[in-house]
């Protein structure tokens, strides 16, 4: 039974080698692996200016249960993110899991220099609300820490108007759990970051030669559509169950 | 419910078919599930997105070999151990292996249909590993002890009253009818589970081999949990979910969730190219830079016969075949709906079996059905 494991590679690449070999090439092509068949379609589609797209990306992320603001300036967004937590603080916490804390004063988030508003962190610390920024989350004390918070908070590497998607990647300052582990998130999306499609903004990276390597130096790349939900149970809606249950776009001009 | 599911099939299905209440719940919920799925692919260009789909199957299982080689180097140049497997029995020592090196006690899963396959759980368990599946339903059923009746949605043959009463045996909660209050029970219990693992393990739904990656679609969130929780992460892929390229992957996704579950989207797609990097906060970790880097495994595969058992077909196993073969193979409607086309090409097999008592028979036959049994059918489905 204990088949020398060297060998299971070898004889499976073999056995796929001689049935293919022995079949011929289907379609006639060969030696075009690494470049695939033709790139593909566009499957959604969103056209328009910054604001058009703006707009449609907050319309598709509230029909799947997110929500959305259109701030006009960037100096804006820290009083926009303050009025969101207040609400929130008001209202009943969206996922009875967690402590009912009656007011958030640390938010889960990615580091400030991550962050596409220049003077946020002052401006919060200043209304006594301090950014938690994990360093570790295999750290006992620290993954205790971050797991107690109410509200995340991360920018975006892109969003998509078609779907309301947006895309984060990990890395130094920007934590998974931000994201995935308080039953709200906030999101702070510049409009220079919206792009119309997944394929458009394929495209851009691809252009750029910068797809691969993104995918590769973050270790971890997430798109996310709305908030956490199930349809497991006699196929009804449910909200948040692992990751938040809220999600809320802060969108803003950042040319302005 | 009056099925056991222990029982051998022929009694479970003449059971399902004596329970009226089991069976309109079961065809609500897949009408329910087509029409959405019908929905989702009339607002896009389906015939085209059909067509580019299966070319990017087809094209994958010509190359099968060259594809699979790439991936396994470009993995290995991320950081992770790629492990090869000829059969289940392989596959189950490979993760068993992995999992007593790092002294492995606590295990989270991401929902896999290959685990089902292969009864990867019973393995764990039989070497006093604790595994916790973390899908809502997934869970579920195995606080019940029951497999899934549906690879999307593992409780379809379930009341909420059924799941109530459960909950309340098993974990003492007060009865509900409420599945918002279900979702934050399992919540609960599960945040405390992702926290304390030290193995995450996930199937694989496709694995791009130009960059290393595997990806994972899901709703809830369990799959960011266990890829980026617990130190150590394990990627189980049959060798068919090999995809050349980046955009591949994000085209097959669309295809997937509109065929799923009529969604655009799923909530989540997960991409996961080897252990969190130097400085990073989060994410499965080399566990000391003096052994050898091992924070993620990807075994491949459980099934290197299948592609080439296959016509040169796209084999999938988007969930819109369980909901739809059984119709169609009994029926004249068109397929509301397409995850691959070889659905429509393969139907006419079936078509011989036509009376109503059989399809209510496969959709009894298809609860607490062993992986086994559900394996052959949905093969079936694909097969000239």
């Amino acid at each position: 039974m204990n088949r020398p494991a060297a060998d299971a590679r070898h004889e499976i690449l073999e056995r796929l080698r001689r049935s293919l070999g022995s079949r011929g090439s289907v379609s006639g092509r060969q030696g075009d692996h690494a470049v695939g068949p033709a790139v593909p379609m566009t499957v959604t589609h969103a056209e328009g200016d910054r604001r058009t797209l703006a707009t449609q990306f907050g319309t598709k992320l509230e029909q799947l249960a997110g929500s959305y603001e259109i701030v006009d300036r960037t100096a804006e967004v820290p009083q926009r993110l303050l009025q969101r937590i207040a609400e929130w603080n008001s209202e009943r916490e969206p996922s009875s899991t967690e402590t009912a804390d009656s007011s958030t004063l640390e938010v889960l988030s990615w580091a400030a220099d991550e962050l596409p508003v220049p003077g946020l962190e002052e401006h919060l610390r200043g209304s006594g609300l301090s950014l938690v920024v994990p360093h570790d989350l295999h750290e006992a004390g620290c993954r205790a820490r971050a797991a107690s918070t109410s509200v995340g908070l991360t920018a975006v590497d892109a969003a998509l108007a078609s779907t309301g998607s947006v895309v984060l990647a990990s890395g130094p300052g920007r934590s998974r759990s931000a994201s995935l582990l308080p039953p709200r998130h906030i999101m702070l999306v510049p409009m220079s970051r919206i792009y119309p499609t997944f394929e458009a903004w394929l495209r851009s990276l691809r252009g750029q030669a910068r797809l691969a390597s993104l995918l590769q130096q973050s270790a971890q790349i997430v798109f996310v559509t709305g908030p956490s939900r199930s349809a497991d149970i006699e196929l009804r809606l449910t909200l948040g169950v692992h990751g938040p249950a809220a999600v809320h776009a802060i969108i803003f001009d950042d040319d302005r | 419910m009056r099925v056991d599911v222990r029982a051998p099939y022929k009694v479970r299905v003449r059971q399902a078919l004596g329970d009226d209440g089991l069976r309109i719940a079961l065809d609500r919920a897949t009408e329910q599930m087509s029409g959405r799925c019908a929905e989702a692919m009339a607002a896009v260009d389906a015939p085209r997105l059909r067509d580019e789909a299966r070319r990017i199957r087809e094209h994958a299982i010509e190359h099968l070999p060259e594809l699979l080689e790439a991936l396994e180097r470009n993995l290995t140049a991320n950081g992770c151990q790629v492990h090869w497997a000829r059969d289940a029995e392989e596959a189950r020592q490979t993760v068993l292996n992995i999992a007593r090196q790092h002294q492995v006690r606590q295990v989270v899963k991401s929902k896999s249909m290959l685990t089902e396959e292969i009864r990867l759980n019973q393995a764990l368990e039989r070497a006093a590993i604790n595994v916790v599946e973390t899908d809502l339903g997934e869970y579920i059923i195995q606080l019940a002890g029951e497999p899934p009746s549906h690879i999307i949605t593992p409780i379809i043959h379930k009341r909420i009253e059924d799941v109530s009463e459960l909950l309340q045996r098993e974990l003492g909660v007060p009865p509900t009818n409420d599945p918002a209050d279900i979702c934050a029970t399992a919540r609960r219990e599960l945040r405390r589970e992702f926290l304390r693992a030290d193995m995450g393990i996930s199937g694989c739904n496709f694995a791009i081999a130009e960059t290393g990656t595997i990806c994972i679609i899901t709703n809830e969130g369990n799959g960011r949990m266990v890829t980026s929780m617990p130190r150590l992460y394990v990627a189980l892929a049959g060798i068919e979910k090999v995809v050349p390229r980046v955009e591949d992957a994000l085209l097959l996704w669309q295809v997937a969730s509109r065929s799923a579950t009529g969604q655009d989207v799923s909530v989540y797609f997960t991409l996961s190219s080897g252990p969190r990097r130097p400085g990073h906060p989060d994410g499965p970790r080399r566990c000391s830079p003096r052994t050898s880097p091992l924070p993620k495994s990807c075994r491949l595969p459980a099934r290197s016969a299948l592609p080439v058992a296959m016509p040169a077909r796209s084999r999938s196993t988007f969930p819109a075949c369980c909901s739809i073969c059984a119709t169609m193979w009994y029926s004249e409607r068109p397929l509301p709906c397409s995850s691959a086309s070889p659905c429509e090409r393969t139907r006419r097999p079936w078509s011989g079996l036509d009376a109503t008592g059989s399809q209510h028979a496969w959709r009894a036959g298809s609860l607490g059905s062993s992986p086994e049994e559900r394996t052959v059918r949905s093969r079936g489905c694909h097969r000239r």
